[in-house]
């Protein structure tokens, strides 16, 4: 009898690693691959046998980096990627103080914003367009960083508001009886208090600005101003895809993306979970 | 009174930049469904037509109502599985073991992926001759798939009398297959983690009750768990649903605008940078929006309701 | 009320700062000595490159800077940039087939007046007889190709001693050499739908049979004989072709002959030739070429009617520098710019090159200059984006689906009646 049971959780837990194995397997593989395959050359990754063990060369990097200008495109992705988190995070963090605490604009507000946030990219392209033409902005870093605060002020906005939602109000009518002016209180009290909020939001938009391709392609087609994603597209040639440099800027693409949901885990799960909790 | 001027000062910055970045173009694009057009007339008069790109759209646009249907049964094969293997992983997952949080992070890699970069590895993956996967399939003894045929699946397919039929009326094809996979394999990940959470945020007292009460861990997770979930599965669908209707890369870099894995974004996609129909674009993007609010709506009032 | 306040303030200073913003907007200055071209990321571009630097050794004092970008969007990106109006490139790489579109939405610089113009242009020495392509609409020349596209036949001339003559014969040399040991497909062609390929190679099928999209007094001519007979033969190939088959661009079908899958691909473009043979592929030099193969006529003669189409710049008509383009322009297609071109990855098309002696015993150049002779251009018109998006969904339907060719052909046909309608 005992034994039985035993044998029986051993059986379970036998099937246990296995469908855990199958999980990791199914979701890590193909992220694993690019990373493998951007080391290989290219007779290597065309081959119809599976190559996972071979002497790997860096071939592909030095080309993307020395024929392709991947410096610029690297130090581009990022200028784009944090003046967007820095623009979108000091708007964003008095507004959504605003709506939390004295529900500025009510539902009609909430409502809003999650409209702006459907508004089909395709659709609103060519007005983009314009309006960067007109201010002179095309084939500039603040066109796309003005495309990306669009693409993320709603949402940022919604996700600060539920974390500062989050803080007791008393905590903050105490200072205010001590004589504490509403700046003082955003910067001393409410910063901090609501640090997680703002890491994980300043997260996301840096990701979701980091991976934007359709305007980066449009708005920044001078080699000057190109980012990562599009930089990587041009290796669809016009006759032939270039697989090892696809896959280098590939990895390199996602290198910073991999390194934060690794060290940063906790945020990127709550970013991800409280806008559907909630 | 004071207070009153403060709050608005706070939204100022913010307000602007909404007003500017995001109002303007959606106002624009209202303002263009309502004139004919395209390259040819864009430096030119507009010719105004009223609502006739609405009508265009309904009555003569050969692909409107059936990228629509598709739209409806992409929706379903997408979303239905995931909740369902998503559910699956939070209950395997929330019991503690070794590695779990090396699962999670994996798991969360997919959801922020560059979707570009990740839809030319599916097209790199699913090649029929050099592809990854049929190579893997081949090594291990399977018939390779024709993962990008528009060919309907065999199971299907092959049922006497209405197999043709329910593959047209059902996109029961490989390459509709293929993008679904695909979308599966990014957004699982998504409903495990927010189920995942939301079942970590369950009080433990249920489930040290039904501990006592002798409840196996299927009985307790099917009568105590899933009642709870409820309204975040309810949230989980509600998000999948509207990302859905705007997936794009992986089915454009895959399929580029191919009849058969035409869904409404990829139709809106071919009007405004195929055809360069800049007036229909912004009707077929009024159409969207009209009905993601439509659906937006409805659930708010549904749930609205059931928390009453 | 404040709340109303507050919006006035917001979208007076939102107006506020475009107006300001248009302001700033600096006037470049006219007449620069730095042509900007955008252009696709191709063989044909690296042969422009090589170019350039010759040009900038002979004038010192230009530059050229070339803007390079994938094949994913690029036609896209033409479109918003010209009819945008930007001003941030002189010159733009297109394909011929998008520019009568472009044309006629005023984003284009014509030519004449430069072509006309002594002082710019020495006709003697360009001999515009010897360009036999030049691209017009209504009356104006936009653009004369760099580099002409047209159809050609591969063949792995290791196994099929004598290519196909008739498609008849073509099917019946797929058929033979569809999973042999040497290779797994009989024949192979350009099918994507989405892209412009699928009805181009389609153009050429049906034109060989006598039909027309839309024929010479404009009408729409899709339902009809002959185009019934070209889709029998996309039918009949079917078989032997990938079963993916309109997943098949341009790089699949390179792919494909580089990784010696296919017994032939045709029609398939010329430039191929070229690429195969600078690639490290194990077949490159198993390939014959020769032209495709067409209808034979009840004299005894075969008709053939390769499609083509050209790629090339274009002017920017808001471009600050067009005097220093016109310069880029006309060394580029001038036959010392042909001749730098050809020997870098370019496609030389002037009868005068392509008959030289010293081309003479090559099989491309003798199979070149009978193709570029029979070649034809589709109808050049302003809705041709739409019209394609029509022909892609009929090839599809052709290829992918078994409903009857009579269905398929009557649906294009109200369509493409639709589509004439609303553009005339």
């Amino acid at each position: 009898m005992h034994n039985n049971a035993r044998r029986k959780k051993i059986i379970l837990r036998f099937l246990f690693y296995i469908v855990i194995i199958a999980v990791v397997v199914v979701w890590a593989f193909p992220i694993l691959w690019i990373i493998l395959s951007s080391l290989k050359t290219d007779r290597q990754i065309i081959s119809q046998n599976l190559i996972f063990i071979f002497k790997p060369t860096i071939k592909n990097y030095y080309q993307i980096f020395t024929s392709h200008n991947f410096n610029r495109f690297l130090v581009n992705s990022t200028l784009v990627a944090v003046g967007t988190t820095i623009i979108v995070f000091l708007s964003a963090f008095p507004a959504s103080y605003s709506m939390s605490r004295y529900n500025t604009g009510g539902d009609s507000m909430n409502l809003g914003i999650l409209v702006t946030r459907i508004a089909p990219p395709a659709a609103v392209l060519m007005p983009f367009f314009i309006i960067f033409k007109y201010l002179n902005l095309l084939n500039t870093l603040w066109a796309l960083i003005l495309v990306n605060i669009s693409l993320n002020l709603s949402f940022a906005l919604l996700l600060l508001k539920s974390f500062i939602d989050e803080i007791p109000v008393s905590i903050e009518e105490a200072a205010k009886m001590e004589g504490a002016s509403l700046f003082q209180r955003l910067v001393l009290l409410i910063f901090p208090l609501a640090r997680s909020g703002i890491i994980t939001t300043s997260i996301f938009t840096f990701i979701f600005t980091w991976n934007e391709y359709l305007f980066a392609m449009v708005f920044c087609s001078s080699q000057k101003v190109k980012t990562l994603p599009v930089a990587a597209g041009d290796f669809v040639t016009a006759y032939a895809i270039e697989w090892g440099p696809v896959f280098a800027s590939g990895t390199l693409i996602l290198l910073p993306i991999l390194v934060l949901t690794f060290f940063v885990q906790k945020y990127i799960v709550k970013g991800l979970t409280i806008g559907a909790v909630k | 009174m004071k207070k009153d001027n403060t709050k608005y000062y706070l939204t100022l910055p913010a307000a602007f930049l909404l007003i500017g970045t995001t109002i303007v173009p959606i106002l624009y694009m209202l303002y263009t469904s309502l004139f004919r057009l395209d390259p040819v007339v864009f430096n030119k008069t507009w010719p105004f037509v009223g609502l006739q790109n609405f009508i265009d759209l309904f009555t003569k646009d050969p692909m409107f109502w059936s990228s629509l249907r598709r739209t409806l049964t992409f929706l379903i094969y997408t979303v239905t599985p995931q909740i369902f293997v998503g559910l699956f992983l939070a209950a395997l997952l929330y019991r503690e073991f070794k590695g779990k949080r090396f699962v999670q992070t994996i798991l969360l890699f997919p959801i922020l992926a560059t979707p570009i970069v990740v839809a030319m590895v599916w097209k790199y993956f699913f090649d029929f001759d050099t592809g990854f996967l049929n190579v893997f399939l081949q090594k291990i003894g399977l018939q390779p798939q024709p993962w990008l045929s528009t060919r309907g699946l065999p199971l299907f397919a092959n049922i006497p009398f209405v197999g043709s039929w329910l593959v047209n009326k059902f996109n029961l094809t490989y390459a509709f297959r293929t993008i679904v996979f695909v979308n599966f394999w990014q957004w699982t990940p998504f409903c495990f983690l927010v189920l995942y959470s939301g079942m970590t945020s369950l009080p433990a007292e249920v489930y040290e009750a039904a501990g006592i009460d002798g409840a196996s861990g299927w009985q307790a997770f099917r009568h105590i768990t899933l009642p709870l979930l409820k309204r975040i599965i309810w949230a989980v669908v509600f998000i999948r649903v509207i990302d859905c209707l705007k997936v794009y890369a992986q089915i454009w870099v895959l399929f580029g605008n191919a009849e058969s894995t035409r869904v409404i974004n990829i139709h809106l996609y071919t009007l405004g940078f195929t055809t360069s129909e800049y007036g229909m674009t912004s009707a077929l993007g009024v159409v969207i929006i009209m009905l993601i609010s439509l659906f937006v709506g409805i659930t708010i009032k549904l749930g609205g309701k059931k928390d009453a | 009320m404040k709340k109303i306040t507050s919006v006035l303030l917001l979208l007076a200073i939102t107006s506020l700062v475009f107006a300001t913003g248009s302001k700033e907007a600096t006037q470049k200055q006219e007449g620069g000595k730095t042509i900007t071209i955008l252009s696709v990321t191709s063989p044909e571009t690296n042969a422009l490159k090589v170019l350039a630097k010759k040009f900038k050794e002979l004038n010192p004092d230009y530059d050229v800077v070339f803007n390079e970008q994938g094949r994913l969007g690029y036609f896209t990106n033409v479109t918003t940039q010209l009819v945008g109006g930007t001003d941030a490139f002189d010159l733009i790489q297109d394909n011929t087939t998008y520019m009568t579109e472009l044309a006629a939405a005023g984003t284009l610089e014509p030519w004449d007046k430069y072509l006309n113009n002594p002082k710019l242009t020495d006709l003697k020495a360009y001999d515009l007889a010897d360009l036999p392509i030049k691209l017009t609409y209504k009356g104006k020349i936009y653009c004369i190709p760099t580099d002409l596209s047209s159809q050609v036949y591969y063949y792995r001339k290791d196994f099929i001693t004598k290519p196909a003559d008739t498609w008849n014969e073509l099917i019946a040399l797929a058929k033979k050499n569809t999973g042999t040991a040497s290779t797994k497909y009989g024949t192979i062609l350009t099918a994507m739908t989405g892209g412009p390929e699928a009805p181009k190679i389609f153009d050429t099928v049906i034109w060989s049979f006598g039909g027309d999209v839309i024929d010479k007094n404009g009408k729409v001519a899709i339902n009809s004989d002959a185009v019934k007979k070209a889709a029998n033969v996309y039918r009949s190939l079917k078989p032997y072709m990938p079963e993916d088959i309109t997943t098949y661009n341009y790089p699949k079908v390179f792919d494909a002959m580089k990784s010696g899958l296919v017994a032939q691909a045709v029609p398939f473009w010329n430039a191929a030739w070229n690429n195969i043979k600078l690639s490290d592929s194990k077949f490159k030099d198993k390939y014959g070429i020769t032209l495709i193969p067409g209808v034979r006529q009840k004299d005894g003669s075969i008709r053939r009617t390769p499609q083509t189409h050209g790629w090339g710049l274009v002017m920017n008509v808001k471009s600050h520098n067009k005097l220093a383009a016109w310069k880029f322009l006309v060394y580029a297609t001038s036959k010392e710019g042909f001749k730098i071109r050809g020997k870098h990855g370019g496609s030389i098309y002037r009868p005068s090159l392509l008959n030289a002696p010293e081309n003479a015993g090559d099989p491309y150049f003798s199979v070149m200059a009978k193709t570029y002779s029979l070649a034809r251009m589709e109808p050049l018109v302003p809705y041709y984006s739409k019209m394609h998006e029509i022909l892609n969904q009929m090839v599809a339907d052709i290829l992918t689906t078994n409903k009857p060719i009579e269905n398929i052909l009557a649906r294009t046909e109200k369509n493409l009646i639709n589509l004439k309608a609303k553009y005339e």
